[in-house]
């Protein structure tokens, strides 16, 4: 697995919060309800990619490959 | 796991927070989603000054959501909150920088195979626990906890609770056991002291709140000590029932935050002596009370009593003395939470505000549904819960088995051939 769901997760809902500042009350509601929902919806698909790495015994010793914009070398989710 | 639990509990904090605040919604829900980015980053981390850099950062909009949309008290409320957790926290980094000089590199898998010198890993360990033990939070440094609850807005409470907390178990688990395990063994006796004197007088100062979510919030410091129990157990069923309770507290505590919100939005009081009598008017929320009521005493078939069941085996592994007064505070947790239960849904109304105030809607039913039906899962199938942390669990063992401290219970679970031959030999020298 070569996209970096992790990643992403942190990043989507930063986005979603410098989005919701500029909006109206509800339409911020709906915006992080949505942004939440979402992100739950990712880790549910994550969750199962960890299990997965769990079974096979790799989880612990996951090592980073998948870099998101420019956090450097700190990946944060790396294949199983 | 705790990942999935952040972002589970997240939609349920904003759905708790859609009528109740109505002041700068748009920053509060700014502030939720930086949160939420925040705690996924702790969890996810893979680099110890990346996970620093989160772990602090996490402070920072918890404090603006104390501090803009809390109670009376908010701004002491939050400064309280934000200096406890940050000078524990500036400990922790002095001794990530000694590390990531000794080690040569930051990075989290490549820390745990390597061997800090035993004299050096004693500093190391406390510096992590000032840190930790803040945020889990220990006795005595938990006084912050009951006084953010207090005044932090529902979801707020919900994501301290559910989320926040954890991140010191998750600490305890990730760095101070796998990497300093000399250390640990060495250091488990003030773990166990002070987890000790958590469970019983947590548990006795919340048998005398008048206010619900100090109730609450001391009844979190009682479990919390569980988990640090279960972790310093040194064993499989130790560790195991210390994340299962960090899981089963975040969905139950979070719960109990939310029933305590529902009400607080009709009658914008949390005195205990103000209700009574709510099964009449509002049926449906006296039930999901009462299940997160059970659910958080321990009753077989929900999630605490998995968690709390293989913390105590495990802790009587380890120490039958921790076992037996970790096991009155079960019965004490029973005892204050079963009284605020009856004191709030049984009995007559405190006043006719009170006897007409409308059961749960359709959104209160969103929030609490899932966390039910979650608590249902964990508590009658945990395997679900407990199988992707198996090898975790196992890699930490193999580091910290070697130094684990002998028990006093001289008892080794799971082995019934080893029982069957003893019974053998003590009825054959019978006859």
């Amino acid at each position: 697995m070569s996209f970096p769901i992790l990643s992403t997760m942190i990043l989507l809902p930063i986005a979603a919060a410098f989005l919701t500042i500029f909006l109206s009350a509800n339409a911020a509601r709906w915006t992080a309800l949505a942004t939440t929902l979402a992100l739950f919806g990712l880790a549910s698909c994550c969750g199962r990619v960890l299990i997965l790495a769990a079974r096979s015994g790799s989880l612990w010793n996951r090592r980073r490959s998948s870099v998101s914009v420019s956090l450097g070398h700190w990946a944060l989710m790396a294949s199983p | 796991m705790l990942i999935v639990l952040s972002v589970f509990l997240m939609p349920i904090c904003i759905l708790a927070s859609w009528e109740s605040i109505q002041k700068r919604v748009p920053e509060y829900m700014a502030a939720f989603l930086m949160m939420e980015a925040f705690m996924i980053g702790v969890f996810a981390a893979q680099d110890m000054f990346l996970f620093y850099i989160f772990f602090e950062a996490g402070l920072i909009p918890m404090y603006l959501i104390i501090g803009i949309w809390g109670g009376a008290d908010r701004i002491k409320a939050s400064y309280k909150f934000f200096l406890y957790t940050l000078i524990g926290s500036l400990v922790m980094l002095v001794a990530m920088l000694w590390m990531a000089r000794e080690a040569g590199t930051s990075d989290i898998p490549t820390l745990l195979q390597y061997n800090f010198p035993v004299e050096a890993q004693t500093w190391l360990w406390l510096a992590f626990f000032a840190s930790f033990a803040v945020k889990m939070p220990m006795w005595p440094v938990h006084t912050w906890l009951p006084d953010a609850h207090v005044q932090a807005p529902t979801a707020g409470s919900v994501i301290l609770a559910g989320v926040l907390l954890k991140m010191g178990g998750y600490g305890f688990i990730r760095f101070s056991l796998p990497m300093f395990p000399e250390a640990s063994a060495a250091l488990v006796w003030v773990v166990f002291g002070m987890s000790m004197v958590a469970v019983v007088y947590t548990s006795l100062v919340a048998l005398v709140q008048s206010d619900m979510k100090k109730l609450i919030a001391y009844s979190s410091v009682a479990h919390m000590a569980f988990v640090t129990i279960g972790l310093f157990a040194f064993n499989r069923q130790g560790i195991e029932g210390a994340l299962i309770v960090m899981l089963a507290h975040g969905l139950v505590s979070g719960a109990l935050f939310l029933c305590v919100g529902v009400i607080y939005d009709r009658l914008h009081t949390r005195e205990i002596a103000r209700y009574g009598g709510l099964a009449n008017n509002m049926p449906y929320y006296a039930l999901f009370f009462l299940f997160f009521t059970m659910a958080s005493v321990g009753l077989p078939g929900l999630a605490n009593f998995v968690g709390e069941f293989l913390a105590l085996v495990g802790a009587y592994e380890a120490n039958s003395w921790v076992a037996a007064v970790a096991t009155l505070g079960v019965i004490l947790g029973a005892a204050y939470m079963l009284w605020l239960y009856r004191r709030v849904a049984f009995g007559s109304a405190a006043g006719e505000d009170t006897a007409s105030m409308k059961d749960i809607t359709a959104r209160e039913w969103l929030t609490l549904a899932p966390i039910a039906a979650a608590t249902i899962w964990m508590g009658v199938y945990p395997e679900s819960f407990m199988a992707p942390m198996r090898n975790d669990v196992t890699a930490i063992l193999a580091r910290i088995e070697p130094v684990a401290p002998h028990g006093d219970a001289n008892l080794k679970m799971g082995d019934p051939k080893k029982l069957a031959k003893t019974h053998e030999a003590a009825h054959g020298e019978a006859h």
